[in-house]
């Protein structure tokens, strides 16, 4: 027997294997005697453990319960009063009949014989319709009860595939955009352009193609803000001013990369810059200026 | 003690059988004497499994009347009826488990019947008890004497209905150590069974 089979079985047997080892070991079970052997006396191990919790009887009533199941599902014996309420009339003396008497009694005797077959034969198809319909009645709760399982299954499989849908997309949107800033970076046409700060052990470099829009900003050594500050990006032009970009906040390792859309293309800024806003960004620039940037 | 054990299997085995025999030609009587024979050890092993009463109840009743329309499909060939009334129920159990994965129930029990709750069936057949209070003994020992690491894998899967992989990531072990735990623990558990004197015919499936 293959060992890595062999090293299956007893998580087999407790039903512990994933679906593609389970798979595995179900191949092995038919082609190879040893290890349908070897399941068996594995599992008559198992078998036992059955036995060790704590004994406790099952209240009487499942009992009951399950016998009247089975009763709702038998077939009926006929009415015992069919039977038990029956007497045979007694002898006639034929010196005593005349007949008249005799063909009445013929007549009576064939219509009765004629009613109790006719109630019989009735009673018979009532009986058999009574017992299929118990048993599609039966089915029919069994079947509800698998598609009320299946739908919640269903729903839960939906909901999760959903969810890793989104997830997926929104990996997929952030391996695009990082790919496009790989190949941005990587571009002959791109200039760098430093961005300088006041303070100590900050400093940047902005990336940019002439007559292209896209800014893609490298910067480390800031400083992880407040939740009621934030930092914001500028493009400012010596006619028009600073106008706002986009805000941003770093993680504790204080370093950045951001990929910014400018308004217009770069060649129209003179100069960008990063300063310090409340959360939400300004539409003008506050005083607390972190980095700048000649273009 | 030994002998009280194979005395009594050799003598439940074949009683057994017969009782399959019967119920397969719609004799319910025979059912009942099953039922009072192993209905205790299902509704146990299906409480250790779901922690919740009536959810055993439910287990307990389906068991049986699996048994009721399917004792015609019964081989002995294949095992003994007690294994094969464990197995449904264990697979039961174990659907009713992985349906609360998917879809969370309350784990109480319901309150509307506490009277029903608490009346314990009183036909359980003493004999039948008596072995299983002897094999509990038996199998409690033998998995009190292997490694706690061990038996806990074993425990996980089969009352927890945990795979492998879900019992490595609910201890926060590596898969390779619960793998080696859940063959080691289960060898181990064999081979303490069979040094006390079973024969495998002899442990219950």
């Amino acid at each position: 027997m293959d060992e890595h089979i062999r090293e299956l079985l007893p998580a087999f047997v407790l039903g512990a294997l994933d679906a593609d080892e389970v798979f595995l070991v179900e191949q092995h079970l038919r082609k190879s005697e040893e290890v349908r052997s070897e399941v068996e006396e594995l599992r008559s191990v198992i078998g036992l453990l059955s036995y060790a919790p704590e004994p406790q009887p099952p209240p009487a009533h499942v009992k009951r319960q399950l016998f009247a199941r089975i009763g709702a599902t038998a077939e009926p014996s006929f009415p015992s009063t069919l039977h038990t309420n029956h007497k045979p009339p007694p002898p006639l003396a034929l010196t005593s009949f005349n007949l008249w008497g005799r063909g009445a009694f013929i007549v009576a005797v064939v219509v009765l014989f004629v009613l109790v077959g006719t109630n019989v034969y009735t009673y018979s198809l009532l009986s058999d319709a009574n017992m299929q319909f118990a048993q599609i009645s039966s089915d029919y709760q069994a079947v509800n009860g698998q598609l009320e399982d299946t739908q919640s299954d269903l729903q839960t499989v939906t909901d999760e595939t959903e969810q890793l849908r989104q997830q997926i997309t929104i990996f997929t949107e952030a391996q695009v955009a990082q790919q496009q800033d790989f190949a941005f970076l990587a571009s002959s046409a791109t200039e760098g352009h430093s961005l300088t700060s006041q303070v100590a052990g900050v400093e940047g470099k902005m990336y940019v193609q002439p007559g292209h829009n896209r800014v893609v900003v490298v910067v480390h050594g800031l400083q992880q803000l407040d939740n009621d500050t934030t930092y914001q990006f500028w493009f400012a032009t010596n006619n028009e001013g600073q106008i706002p970009s986009a805000t941003f906040n770093v993680e504790q390792h204080g370093i950045i990369e951001l990929s910014i859309e400018a308004p217009e293309p770069i060649d129209v800024y003179q100069e960008v810059m990063v300063t310090v806003e409340t959360d939400g960004g300004a539409q003008t620039p506050s005083s607390d200026v972190v980095l700048t940037a000649s273009i | 003690m030994k002998d009280l054990r194979t005395l009594t299997d050799e003598h439940i085995q074949p009683e057994d059988l017969v009782l399959v025999d019967r119920i397969a030609a719609g004799d319910d009587r025979a059912l009942e004497s099953l039922y009072d024979r192993y209905a205790r050890v299902v509704y146990s092993l299906s409480m250790r499994m779901l922690g919740n009463a009536e959810l055993a109840e439910d287990v307990v009743q389906e068991t049986f009347w699996r048994i009721w329309r399917r004792s015609s499909t019964f081989q002995s060939s294949r095992g003994r009826v007690s294994g094969w009334i464990f197995g449904i129920a264990h697979n039961l159990a174990i659907d009713e488990l992985r349906r609360q994965q998917a879809r969370p129930i309350p784990v109480y029990d319901r309150e509307d019947r506490p009277v029903l709750r608490d009346m314990e069936d009183q036909n359980i057949n003493v004999a039948s008890s008596i072995v299983e209070e002897e094999r509990r003994r038996l199998i409690v020992a033998a998995l009190d004497r292997i490694p706690p690491e061990q038996r806990e894998v074993i425990e996980l899967a089969y009352f927890g209905g945990l795979s492998q992989s879900e019992i490595a990531e609910r201890l926060q072990h590596p898969i390779g150590t619960v793998k080696t735990r859940v063959r080691l623990g289960l060898q181990k558990l064999r081979d303490i069974l069979l040094n006390e004197g079973f024969q495998l015919e002899d442990l219950g499936e």
